[in-house]
């Protein structure tokens, strides 16, 4: 992968993979830092991105990986700053209804939140959740199924309540 | 009712939006970040050779039936450090606060019997705590850079056996390949030791006659990427273990 093709690679993808990561783990913050680490050790390693089949999920791996950790998570408050990303700026706020997802999203198991994510808003087909998650099939469609229910169940109630 | 399906795939990412690195800004990270692993593995490379390279050369000249390794360091003459500098970075890496001290208790949760410094040497340790786990850096100086060696060398096949004697059970541990780009001489292990997956990664890294133990604690991360964060964040530490080497820096 020469410069030209990273950088498309990069501007074509980031946006869409900080979106799932941010589904996934329910931080936009921490989303968007991992995201953005993911791509740094993408252009390290771009002999064995080159390799991957599928470069994009490699790069969301990798930000998952390194978004669920713990330990990251604590090292968070003295990062350096030129490894953090570049300035924010305010745009429309959250609905209703995002925020409701999300914290519906974040009660779910990991699991099957996982498997919610990259399915439904990844988009990606059952067995390549499975190959990217590394379970059978079968287990990603039984995630699927009880995280549907699930995320059903929590958007229902919180319906609820708001109409309450 | 809300379809939950089609919240879903009209998941977007409102609100607070930031501004991504230039590509150009994240290629030199990238780039940086390749040649300072080249740059360890090429120093690890050196190292690994002049470990193999003596043991072959006496092998050449000698007889001897001895089972010990030999010494690493031919030089009779050099004067090993025994103290640790007041402004040695140990803590460098750690998430803060930080608690240092000069006497050593373990930080991890060994399934069988781990690293511990010698009773009398030099030791200092800087640890990092959390509520469910945490992070440590322990540094003990043995009075030679062949006792150091020695010990370093006995824990390996001791994990190995812990590793295979623990397969299958609730409570293991894996040895992770070694990369051989840390130090004089590394070792890496893990301890699974619960059924939640909560794990804590043991990097020992030697250096003259120097041994780092770096500790993490992690859950729901693969070992070997937690491997890899602990030898990131201890990569200061182990070049600053330079004072040290033989040749000091």
């Amino acid at each position: 992968m020469d410069e030209r093709e990273f950088d498309d690679f990069y501007t074509a993808s980031f946006q869409r993979i900080t979106g799932q990561v941010y589904a996934m783990i329910g931080n936009r913050d921490e989303a968007q830092e991992c995201v953005q680490e993911a791509f740094v050790r993408a252009w390290a390693h771009r002999r064995k991105l080159e390799k991957a089949e599928h470069p994009e999920a490699w790069v969301r791996t990798t930000a998952y990986r390194l978004a669920v950790s713990r330990w990251r998570r604590t090292v968070r408050g003295r990062r350096p700053a030129d490894r953090a990303v570049g300035p924010a700026y305010e745009s429309a706020a959250p609905s209703e209804a995002h925020v409701a997802l999300v914290a519906a999203l974040k009660q779910l198991p990991e699991a099957q939140r996982q498997a919610l994510v990259l399915h439904h808003i990844a988009d990606l087909p059952v067995h390549d959740v499975a190959r990217e998650v590394g379970v059978p099939e079968g287990t990603i469609k039984a995630r699927l199924s009880r995280g549907r229910a699930a995320l059903a169940a929590l958007l229902a109630d919180e319906e609820g309540l708001s109409h309450a | 009712m809300r379809d939950p399906l089609d919240e879903l795939e009209n998941f977007s990412t409102p609100g607070l939006t930031m501004n991504p690195l230039p590509a150009t800004e994240v290629r030199r990270r990238g780039t940086r970040l390749r040649r300072r692993n080249n740059a360890l593995a090429a120093i690890g490379g050196v190292a690994a050779v002049a470990i193999i390279a003596t043991p072959l050369a006496m092998a050449a000249t000698s007889k001897s039936t001895d089972t010990t390794p030999p010494p690493a360091n031919p030089s009779p003459s050099v004067t090993w450090v025994q103290e640790i500098p007041a402004d040695f970075p140990l803590a460098e890496g750690l998430p803060a606060p930080v608690r240092t001290g000069s006497s050593y208790e373990s930080q991890v949760t060994d399934v069988c019997a781990g690293w511990a410094p010698p009773s009398s040497s030099e030791v200092r340790q800087a640890v990092f705590r959390e509520s469910e786990g945490g992070s440590s850096h322990t540094l003990a100086l043995y009075p030679t850079e062949r006792e150091a060696e020695l010990a370093l060398t006995a824990l390996g096949p001791e994990t190995q056996a812990c590793a295979l004697q623990t397969v299958g059970k609730q409570r293991w541990v894996d040895v992770l390949p070694d990369q051989g780009d840390q130090g004089d001489q590394s070792l890496v292990y893990v301890n699974h030791y619960s059924d939640a997956g909560d794990i804590d990664v043991v990097q020992l890294v030697r250096v003259g006659n120097a041994i780092l133990e770096a500790t993490t604690y992690s859950n729901g991360v693969p070992a070997e990427d937690t491997a890899a964060l602990v030898k990131e964040q201890s990569t200061s530490v182990v070049d600053a273990m330079c004072v040290f080497a033989a040749d000091p820096c």
